[in-house]
């Protein structure tokens, strides 16, 4: 696999890492209007001075010229202040599971999991 | 040219023999060895894809695992043994640098196994995302190769 391949999905998982460790906060709002294909929330967090934002949205799949399904995918982003993209992550299966790692945590499922847990034991 | 001819002239029917009984040898070898090649395609073409997508599916397991390993302990250790034994059909069906990095991961899933930490689990699930890409490739290679 090419390096550079790696060093994508290293990065990816870092931001993943960071995220479940709870060092990075994701805060959650309204798909950005001018996507008109973006599928539920849009994620947004600060790290090391770059906007990044987090959204799942619906593509015609190229790998199905004739019968085109619409395909979901995670899209990983640099945004400057106005929400607008600068540039793309690759798209590698590791984006996927960081946008699960951020529903998580914006959701608190991991302290409603605690909290329902412990409730059982007492 | 005249000692060509004089050399050729001296060639018996039994040399011309000899000759033949190497070029047939070394015919049996390609051939032998392109047949491996055929059979190991098609292994290839017909174990992999079910393999990549289980294993693509434990790395998307493994990573909303991570979300919260204490809960969902007895799960990672059950995925790991799964994905011990997908890495280990992967292992007899890939050559060279594909089965290097599959003799890694599977060191890496023993070591998760012996003692499931966080850092041992995100190790196996960072490396499973980057095998899943290369067999990926592998995978689209193959698609242009025949």
């Amino acid at each position: 696999m090419s390096q550079e391949a790696n060093q994508w999905i290293d990065a990816v998982t870092k931001l993943t890492a960071l995220t479940q460790d709870g060092k990075l906060t994701w805060e959650t709002r309204a798909p950005y209007m001018s996507v008109a294909s973006t599928v539920g929330p849009s994620y947004f967090v600060e790290y090391k001075g770059r906007r990044l934002r987090l959204e799942k949205r619906s593509f015609r799949d190229p790998d199905y010229p004739e019968y085109r399904p619409i395909i979901q995918r995670s899209v990983l982003e640099f945004v400057d202040v106005e929400d607008k993209a600068l540039w793309t992550f690759p798209h590698v299966d590791a984006v996927e599971h960081l946008y699960g790692a951020v529903g998580y945590q914006t959701a608190g499922v991991k302290g409603f999991l605690d909290d329902l847990l412990k409730e059982g034991k007492e | 040219m005249a000692l060509l001819y004089q050399q050729l002239m001296g060639v018996t029917l039994s040399d011309w023999g000899s000759f033949a009984s190497i070029a047939g040898f070394l015919a049996t070898v390609c051939v032998v060895l392109t047949i491996k090649n055929i059979r190991r395609y098609y292994v290839i073409r017909a174990r992999v894809p079910g393999l990549a997508q289980r294993l693509r599916k434990a790395a998307s397991n493994l990573a909303g695992y991570l979300n919260n390993l204490q809960s969902f302990s007895n799960d990672v250790a059950v995925e790991l043994a799964s994905i011990e034994a997908m890495l280990e059909s992967l292992r007899r069906v890939l050559r060279g640098e594909y089965s290097r990095t599959v003799a890694a991961l599977l060191k890496d899933v023993g070591n998760a196994r012996k003692g499931p930490s966080e850092t041992s689990v995100r190790a196996v699930y960072t490396d499973l995302v980057k095998l899943n890409e290369q067999i990926r490739n592998l995978q689209d290679e193959l698609t242009w190769e025949r």
